[in-house]
């Protein structure tokens, strides 16, 4: 059992920044480029490298990929956050620390996919950017994610690097999204300076966010709306918190909130939602609080503001925002009622690979260790002794962390598509937790949580606090990987999985996707499975119809089939005969929505090339693998046939 | 008033030397090109922030309000370009981007910026040779990040290649078409020789063709009867059919 000492860290009492009511530290300024920067930079170069070459190794088959991985990994994270954590780093530097592991992060994302996005939702933004570049206006149509263009804060400023610099769009969208992630961090890390008034524990917050955060290695730094967002999403906690505390300059806090809170609202609809949800929350915890109820009034003026920018936004200009987000809320309520029956990504699709061994002992491990920190965190809130020298906001912080954990493990086990639902959701609770995590692991690294011999943490006495929390941290970025994006079957790249997200995507259906770019008609309406939908809807501006019936599903067109393509208004046909001959794919599923009672049935090659032999129909495309049929003249002969007949 | 010239002076007239840099035609692009995105992300966040945090603020404050200035510029700046006719393109992002800037020069030097930053003293760098040498080993090192990354292709990616048969019009619709593009895209590992024979009920060609790796070859034919078809032999028509495609007419 762990017992909590709630008393002031002494150990570390000099480096908890005394921070004026201008939060200006009182430290000295430290321009020491000598000392920690150098080292960490070179550190945090080694890992890239040596990410980026597990990486280039895995495409090419090569033994030794998952040890450069881990190695990659653990290097850059224990280096950087034992040295965030060391007294004797300066209060700059550790700012900077951070800061240089965002950027190591961007890099190996980048690393990833080095020449083209290959993430379906990256391609889906990809082709708003494409569309905004080649109309020069906004608002156009995408066929891939119909709402993305209603949300362009991030093709705007990514279009504008395009044009202005002739980059190429890729290569801005990268830039964009990594530039994205470093002001995330920085964002963070004023953020959690403003509530725990520490600069020592905002900077510890602010590295543990991109570990605490399973987005953050993956989906946090890739071309995703999010990613543009987050930073504003940060900052808008930051103002209102700014406007609710200080008395000087809370106006320009005030307005700071309203740009912030605009560009969330025009680049992201969940984090709109997200930003309005969580200011509202932490305006009802502030009220609990002794001490913070003054504080709760203002942060409700900020609440009620950011809803009535949203609600403009959603109104005029992304009307469809209500359906998008509807459709997403039914799903979860009615995932929640089937208590049990449905299953988040907790539980791997059965036709999945094998989950390492190392998965499996790290994910239930990082599970109990989140919940213990944050149990702690609330013995700490929950103290009167902790609660006099901490800021009340910190408190409130705590206890919307817990509270948010919580939820979001709920919906991860209980809720439909819970797991990807849970890692989204992840983002912005992370904003939270991290700083109550932060907050044990500084008492952690300064011994002063008074461990009792016996303490299942009684490593801190055998080698130091610093050593056992910087472990500590480095089990949660095990388990960060281990459940974040992407999953274990494609954490590497290179071995193609059919439907398999990032690893589904190869020269074979991009090719094929270019070709239907230059050769068919914009607009048309088709058959896909899921991967082969995504690539022709968001490179060849086909528009993907989701739910194919049975059609892929018989070795034979059944007068059913037929009936169901004459109602979908359907001209073209697309399959990929890899689907019938390798096994289901990871994600359980062929095409984005199943019929029911087919989920988890095998395609058979039989299945697929039925197709050919049915009269009327076209082979306008075949590449070996993927062919392409054109159902017009299959049409057109039932009518002639039907007329004859009749 | 005597109005006094400072160190911040000089974002204004930076910007408006890049925006005449930007928009002059007989600039080289490679030149317009940089000091475009000099003025549109660099000077536009600076001016921005400083407009915002005239005082003095911390590093990590004052690099936020940079960054958030210059991708929050945009991505409004977006949305306001959308209104005028010529839309988002190079000209008026500049012109976007210097107008801001100048108002946001304005408004910081109105609050005081400029003399704030110039009473502003930072310590100097103390970079000993060991610590250059630590950043000299880490460029070296991200420059092999980026080439191993650019460099290196999916080696397990099969060799294919691509064949269509795409009937003329605007809709592309085979039904009743008069004429077909055949299309062939080699993704093979070496030159490859192709055999492509184009049978339309009656009537018969065959042409040999041969691509290198990537290469396209593409033929327009006019089609008639029922049913064209288009078979690819790889080499001979000894062998069956590599590729074939086909549509039905009527």
């Amino acid at each position: 059992m762990v017992s909590v000492d709630v008393t002031q860290p002494p150990s570390l009492a000099g480096h908890i920044d005394d921070l004026r009511s201008d939060l200006r530290s009182l430290d000295p300024v430290h321009t020491d480029a000598g000392n920690a920067i150098p080292d960490a930079v070179l550190v945090v170069a080694t890992g890239v490298l040596l990410v980026a070459l597990a990486y280039a190794r895995a495409r090419e088959g090569l033994s030794f990929a998952e040890p450069f991985f881990w190695t990659g990994q653990v290097l850059i994270f224990g280096f950087i956050f034992f040295r965030v954590l060391s007294p004797s780093t300066a209060p700059r530097d550790r700012e900077c620390l951070a800061l240089l592991y965002a950027g190591g992060q961007a890099m190996i994302r980048w690393a990833y996919s080095p020449h083209m996005f290959t993430w379906p939702d990256e391609l889906q933004h990809y082709r708003s950017l494409l569309n905004v570049l080649t109309t020069n206006h906004l608002f156009g149509w995408n066929f891939g994610l119909p709402i993305s263009p209603s949300y362009p804060g991030m093709e705007n400023v990514t279009a504008e690097l395009a044009q202005v610099s002739s980059v190429g769009p890729f290569v801005a969208g990268v830039i964009i999204a990594g530039v994205s992630h470093l002001l995330l961090t920085a964002c963070v890390l004023l953020l959690f300076r403003e509530v725990s008034r520490s600069s020592y524990t905002a900077c510890i917050g602010a590295t543990l966010y991109m570990v605490v955060s399973p987005q953050a290695h993956y989906f946090g730094t890739s071309f995703v709306y999010e990613t543009a967002a987050l930073p504003f999403v940060t900052l808008s906690l930051f103002f209102s918190i700014r406007f609710a505390i200080r008395r000087r300059g809370r106006y320009q806090s005030f307005a700071g909130l309203l740009a912030c809170v605009a560009i969330v609202a025009m680049t992201h609809h969940v984090s709109a939602v997200a930003t309005v949800v969580f200011l509202g929350v932490l305006a009802l915890t502030t009220s609990l609080f002794r001490g913070a109820p003054n504080l709760s009034r203002p942060i409700a003026l900020c609440a009620g503001s950011a809803a009535l920018i949203v609600g403009c936004w959603m109104s005029f200009f992304a009307p469809m925002t209500r359906d998008y987000l509807g459709n997403s809320i039914k799903q979860l309520l009615s995932g929640l009622t089937e208590f049990g029956a449905v299953q988040g990504n907790v539980k791997d699709s059965p036709w999945a690979p094998a989950t390492p061994l190392f998965d499996s002992v790290v994910n239930p491990v990082g599970i109990v260790l989140t919940i213990v920190l944050l149990a702690a965190s609330v013995r700490l809130a929950a103290d009167v002794r902790f609660a006099r020298y901490r800021p009340p906001l910190e408190r409130s912080f705590i206890w919307v962390a817990f509270g948010s954990y919580g939820l979001v493990m709920a919906v991860r086990i209980l809720a439909a598509d819970g797991g990807e639902l849970a890692s989204r959701m992840f983002a912005y609770v992370s904003l939270f937790t991290a700083l109550a995590v932060a907050i044990v692991l500084e008492r952690l690294a300064s011994r002063a949580l008074g461990l009792r011999r016996r303490s299942v943490l009684a490593l801190s006495d055998v080698s130091g606090g610093l050593v056992s929390a910087t472990a500590v941290a480095i089990v949660l970025l095990l388990f960060s990987i281990t459940i974040g994006l992407p999953a274990y079957w494609q954490r590497l790249p290179g071995v193609f999985w059919i439907e398999g997200w990032a690893s589904g995507i190869d020269a074979v259906g991009t090719s094929r996707a270019e070709w239907a770019a230059t050769n068919l008609q914009r607009g048309s309406r088709f058959f896909a499975d899921f991967t082969s939908g995504i690539l022709l809807a968001t490179v060849a501006e086909l528009d993907s119809i989701g739910y194919p019936g049975y059609l892929y599903y018989h070795d034979r067109l059944t007068p059913a089939d037929v009936a169901f393509i004459d109602t979908q208004d359907v001209t073209y046909l697309d399959v990929d005969t890899r689907i019938g001959v390798k096994p289901l794919p990871p994600t359980g599923k062929y095409f984005p929505i199943d019929v029911v009672g087919c989920e988890g049935k095998f395609l058979q090659p039989e299945d697929l090339v039925k197709f050919d032999n049915i009269p009327g129909i076209s082979r306008i495309y075949d590449s070996g693998i993927g062919h392409f049929y054109d159902l017009r003249s299959f049409d057109y002969v039932r009518g002639v046939r039907s007329y004859h007949e009749s | 008033m005597r109005a006094r010239l400072c160190k911040f002076d000089l974002i204004a007239l930076a910007a408006l030397a890049c925006y005449g840099a930007s928009v002059l035609p007989s600039i080289p692009r490679e030149i317009s090109n940089v000091t475009a995105s000099v003025l549109c992300f660099i000077l536009t966040g600076v001016a921005l922030a400083s407009a915002i945090l005239p005082g003095q603020a911390s590093g990590t404050a004052r690099l936020v309000a940079i960054i958030a200035c210059s991708l929050g510029a945009g991505m409004v700046g977006g949305l306001i370009l959308n209104y005028i006719p010529s839309g988002l393109v190079q000209s008026n992002w500049v012109t976007y981007a210097a107008a801001t800037t100048l108002i946001a020069y304005v408004v910081a030097r109105l609050r005081g910026a400029g003399s704030l930053l110039n009473r502003t003293r930072r310590g100097s760098l103390n970079l000993t040779w060991v610590a250059g040498a630590k950043l000299f080993a880490s460029i070296l090192m991200v420059t092999a990040t980026i080439v191993i990354s650019l460099s290196d292709r999916n080696h397990r990616e099969m060799p294919f290649t691509e064949v269509w048969l795409v009937p003329d019009g605007p809709t592309k619709s085979p039904v009743g078409a008069t004429g077909a593009v055949l299309g062939i895209k080699s993704h093979e590992s070496s030159n490859e020789e192709f055999t492509v024979v184009m049978n339309m009920s009656e009537h018969v060609t065959t042409r040999r063709v041969t691509l290198a790796p990537s290469q396209l070859w593409t033929k327009f034919f006019s089609v008639e009867g029922k049913k064209a078809v288009a078979s690819v032999y790889r080499g001979s028509t000894a062998h069956p059919p590599y590729r074939t495609v086909w549509f039905v007419r009527a």
